[in-house]
């Protein structure tokens, strides 16, 4: 037995645990280390209803009809964008709307629970982020900020900095020595080095930051800062979240108020599920049952990795949240029907070597080596699919795509691993015990197995 | 061993043979496009008392909606109990809609909510008992003070005097083709006293009672007399147009669930769609209407989505080749095999925007955002298939060095088939699950999928490889391509170059 099989082995013990203890319905969920997980399946809009909202452009800001008419889209597409974060797969259905020459934004998103209100009142900050210098004296949180008061310290009344010389890919949340979070942030460009030189001109004064004029953050400047920062304030994690949402897809041209509100029922209904969850069983049993039929013993093999395979993606989708709809279902599905290709590929060239005379054992080295690279170029172009979409959808805002890039990636990934790793692992641990070295047990004709005397003239790699 | 590299025109004919047409057709007609891309019309609805999605889906059956898309849903900030809808018994003019707003907004307005009175003239079917439908008065009163519950008896008090109306249909353009055939000569003889004596008497209250009367025997009285004559009492004033015909309260209904109905359809929805919807919905047990919101809405699939998938597929496709060009390095001339699988990728995406484009104006087959998601699919699992065959083929290279490459390419092929076939098995398989048992919604994606599918394995198989044979035999345009000319031995075999490296 080679060294590591047994350490590989525990290791995907160890996943598939991992992977029914996240899979199982009532599961209690991950809750510690500072994560928050509950593991529940999000279901799309048309398994499961959600919430639709109107929102109106602000009548209090007397926007004039042509800057809405070129604005509104791009409202749009920074709402997508937020409701959707990084990964593309929360599944909302935004439109933009005219009643009576009115536009509107109508967005309907899947299986709201909690507080719909906080969710929503939080998609819909502008989310202008603004830098001021109060001189001397600190801003109480939570306020609302009025720059006349500070004209002095900051020139015509205009921030020093707004949301946009922020770098976007570098605000995230992170915790302080206490644990608390905190929104760790980066300048961009130019402002970079103004705003080295800003704080190391105002050593002692006040720097408030304010988000659509609240003052979320107000603390003396202890030194220059040019590289990160971080904005304290008094957040909880969902607002620090929240906020760094909002800073990373951009502020809203437009401000927006809540028009209605409804919730909305499933499209599809009990009955759909429950059609997508037996179509999933029967082509995961089809699959299994023709692997099993056509490769016999390393069928079975497969067969477990497929399962694994089923688990641990499933698992995924609910720890990054992806929300499944009847597609999302289907597309998982498909997937199943994917994931055997490596194997296929594996199985094929292990027959051949088989055939072509040689032992067991030297007929799986060999034939994993040599369908290997096939398995990696093949999977390696899908994966530089996955990334050219998902760098294009997340560019120009098209959901749909990131949610696909990432969703496909996650299936490459596992796949690969268990049809790759997995099944090797269970062939390694079976073949030194001698019980599997009959024929038939691979779909060959009897007498097909070399004996060791025959193979050892082409046993070399 | 068979011979699949000497057959590779005919491969080639038949992929030309499903490709032009379709390329021809998503030129000339293009795709059909469902509602996630186009705008169409969202209409929020709160019935009188909930509904289920398949009763809605009947209801809206004769106003033939494109692609519709029910959707139950429930506001609460709306209760049910603040939504009454009042049935006159005629229809009515301007001047006692404002007598009847003036009435209600009299009673339920507060300093800071309008009460919203609004009318519809609704072709509706008699109240009980049989008979043609008339067109009528709907008061739709809603938008009360927030904690206000209004009673059914209230607003019948509030609506017991009323004054007479004009006939507001004569002539008028929203006069329905039903009330026209009403005035028919044949009733004309029975009635006519009656109203003459409403012509001629302006108010007197012998005829404001007798036309009641009749307005009253409209319901009531139908099926003791002939239809003939149950029409005659509406028809008879619509015909000679008195100034006052009495308006009654006919019915008040009151809401009972806070339950929404909003639908999206591809269809433009007019205001007189908007009135046949209205008295479809009236006519099934009364389930009158509040129409919360008629709204055109774009596309959810932004415009710029289905162009940005384009052009990542275009973009992902010169990654590929890079990649590809790296990864055989070995081989002689790596990029060929990239372009060629590209070219395998174009053909299986053509093959299934082209099916669709066909489907699209013969069968009424819509895509929706789904499609983007198959086609990328398809898209990734062509390549992933002409991958593992030009492998086989950079592996037979190093080799059989002594074969053509025209022999290296076929065996290649014939060693690959079994993986080919099988896993596009698997694959169709599990599609087959999802078309059988996944329910209609996801029919268009499994059908893309499948198509896509059996196109990726055929080009993969068929195409891809035959088009680096010709490619390197200069053959077609390829000879465009190639610098030299292929190099034969005396006896007529073509010298192929030696791969760099061996083994």
């Amino acid at each position: 037995m080679r060294r590591g099989t047994l350490t590989v082995l525990l290791f995907i013990i160890l996943l598939a645990a991992a992977a029914v203890y996240t899979d199982l319905p009532n599961t209690p969920g991950i809750h510690i280390l500072g994560i928050d997980n509950p593991l529940t399946v999000k279901q799309g809009l048309d398994l499961q209803g959600g919430i639709s909202v109107l929102l109106k452009p602000d009548p209090a800001q007397h926007y004039d009809p042509s800057t809405l008419a070129t604005e509104m889209p791009a409202v749009r597409d920074a709402l997508e964008q937020r409701v959707n974060g990084g990964l593309g797969v929360n599944e909302p259905s935004i439109r933009l709307q005219s009643s009576n020459g009115q536009p509107a934004i109508l967005v309907e998103l899947p299986g709201f629970t909690g507080n719909q209100t906080s969710a929503v009142n939080s998609l819909l900050k502008t989310g202008t982020l603004e830098f001021w210098n109060t001189g001397s004296t600190p801003v109480q949180l939570g306020t609302t900020f009025d720059p006349t008061q500070y004209t002095a310290n900051n020139p015509g009344n205009k921030p020093w900095f707004t949301g946009t010389n922020l770098d976007a890919s570098q605000v995230y949340v992170s915790y302080d020595q206490a644990g608390r979070p905190q929104i760790s942030f980066e300048m961009k460009g130019d402002a970079i080095g103004k705003f080295g030189t800003f704080t190391s001109q105002n050593i002692g004064q006040y720097l408030t930051v304010t988000l659509d004029r609240t003052v979320i953050e107000s603390a003396s400047i202890n030194s220059a800062i040019t590289g990160p920062g971080v904005i304290t304030g008094q957040f909880t994690l969902d607002q620090a979240n929240q906020i760094v949402t909002v800073l990373k897809y951009g502020a809203l041209p437009i401000s927006l108020v809540i028009d209605s509100e409804q919730t909305i029922g499933a499209t599809l209904g009990q009955d759909s599920i429950t059609k997508s969850f037996i179509a999933a069983i029967i082509g995961l049993g089809i699959v299994m049952l023709f692997m099993l039929l056509y490769y016999r013993l390393p069928g079975i093999l497969a067969d477990i990795a497929l399962l694994l395979y089923a688990l641990v993606t499933f698992a995924v989708f609910k720890l990054i949240g992806v929300v499944l709809s009847l597609a999302g279902i289907a597309g998982f599905v498909l997937s199943i029907g994917m994931a055997v290709d490596a194997n296929v590929l594996i199985f094929e060239r292990v027959k051949e070597e088989l055939r072509a005379g040689r032992l067991l054992s030297s007929a799986i080295d060999v034939g994993w080596k040599r369908a290997w690279t096939s398995i990696r170029d093949s999977n390696i172009s899908t994966l530089i699919t996955c990334a050219v979409l998902y760098a294009f959808g997340s560019n120009f805002g098209a959901s749909i795509i990131v949610g696909f890039a990432t969703t496909l990636f996650l299936g490459v990934c596992i796949s690969m691993f268990t049809a790759v790793v997995v099944t090797r692992t269970f062939l390694n641990l079976l073949v030194p015990t001698g019980f599997v070295n009959h024929p038939a047990l691979f779909g060959l004709p009897p007498g097909s197995i070399a004996t060791a005397s025959l193979a050892r003239r082409n046993s070399t790699v | 061993m068979f011979n699949l590299v000497g057959k590779r025109y005919l491969f080639l004919i038949i992929s030309l043979i499903v490709i032009i047409p379709g390329t021809l057709s998503l030129i000339f007609r293009g795709l059909n496009l469902g509602i996630d891309f186009t705008q169409g019309t969202n209409i929020e609805l709160r019935p009188r008392a909930a509904l289920t999605i398949p009763q809605i889906n009947t209801l809206l059956k004769p106003l033939n909606l494109q692609s519709l898309q029910v959707v139950p849903g429930s506001n609460t900030s709306l209760p049910g109990n603040q939504n009454i809808w009042v049935r006159l018994s005629t229809r009515i003019d301007t001047n006692v809609q404002d007598a009847i707003t003036k009435a209600l907004q009299g009673k339920y307005n507060t300093a800071n909510s309008t009460l919203s009175v609004t009318f519809d003239d609704l072709l509706l079917d008699p109240l009980s008992g049989t008979g043609k439908a008339t067109t009528v008065t709907v008061v739709t009163v809603t938008k009360f003070a927030t904690g206000v519950t209004p009673k059914i008896s209230d607003i019948e008090s509030l609506l017991a005097n009323l004054p007479d109306t004009s006939n507001p249909g004569k002539g008028g353009p929203t006069s329905t083709p039903t009330a026209a055939t009403t005035t028919t000569p044949a009733t004309t003889p029975t009635v006519s006293p009656t109203a003459t004596t409403a012509v001629n008497s302006t108010a007197t209250p012998t005829a404001t009672t007798t036309p009641k009367a009749t307005a009253t025997a409209t319901g009531t009285a139908t099926p003791n007399s002939s239809p003939v004559v149950s029409v005659s009492p509406t028809a008879t004033p619509t015909d000679t147009n008195p100034s006052n015909i009495p308006v009654k309260v006919a019915q008040v209904y009151q809401g009972a669930t806070t339950q929404t109905v909003t639908f999206l359809t591809l269809s433009l929805i007019n205001s007189n769609d908007l009135l046949k919807l209205k008295a479809l919905f009236a006519n099934s047990n009364s389930n009158y209407v509040y129409v919360l919101d008629n709204a055109t809405v774009s596309a959810s699939v932004a415009s710029e989505t289905t162009r940005n998938a384009f052009l990542a597929v275009l973009a992902a496709s010169a990654f590929i080749l890079l990649y590809i060009s790296f990864a055989f390095r070995k081989v002689v001339r790596p990029w060929r095999y990239g372009a060629c699988a590209i070219i395998a990728l174009l053909h299986d995406v053509l093959v299934v925007l082209g099916i669709f484009s066909i489907l699209g104006w013969t069968l009424h087959v819509q895509v929706d955002a789904l499609f983007i998601t198959a086609l990328l699919t398809v898209v990734g699992f062509s390549v992933h298939d002409t991958i593992v065959v030009f492998d086989r083929i950079r592996e037979n290279m190093t080799r059989r060095t002594s074969e053509t490459f025209e022999q290296v390419v076929n065996a290649s092929l014939v060693q690959t088939m079994a993986r080919s076939l099988n896993t596009s098995l698997t694959v169709l398989f599990t599609l087959s699950a999802l078309t059988l048992f996944g329910g209609t919604t996801i029919r268009v994606f499994s059908l893309a999928l499948l198509i896509g599918i059996l196109s990726g394995t055929y080009s993969s198989i068929f195409n891809a490889s035959m088009l680096l044979v010709m490619w390197e035999r200069g053959e077609f345009v390829f000879k465009f391509f190639n610098r030299s000319k292929v190099t034969r031995t005396p006896d007529g075999r073509e010298v192929r170059e030696l791969t760099r490296t061996r083994g």
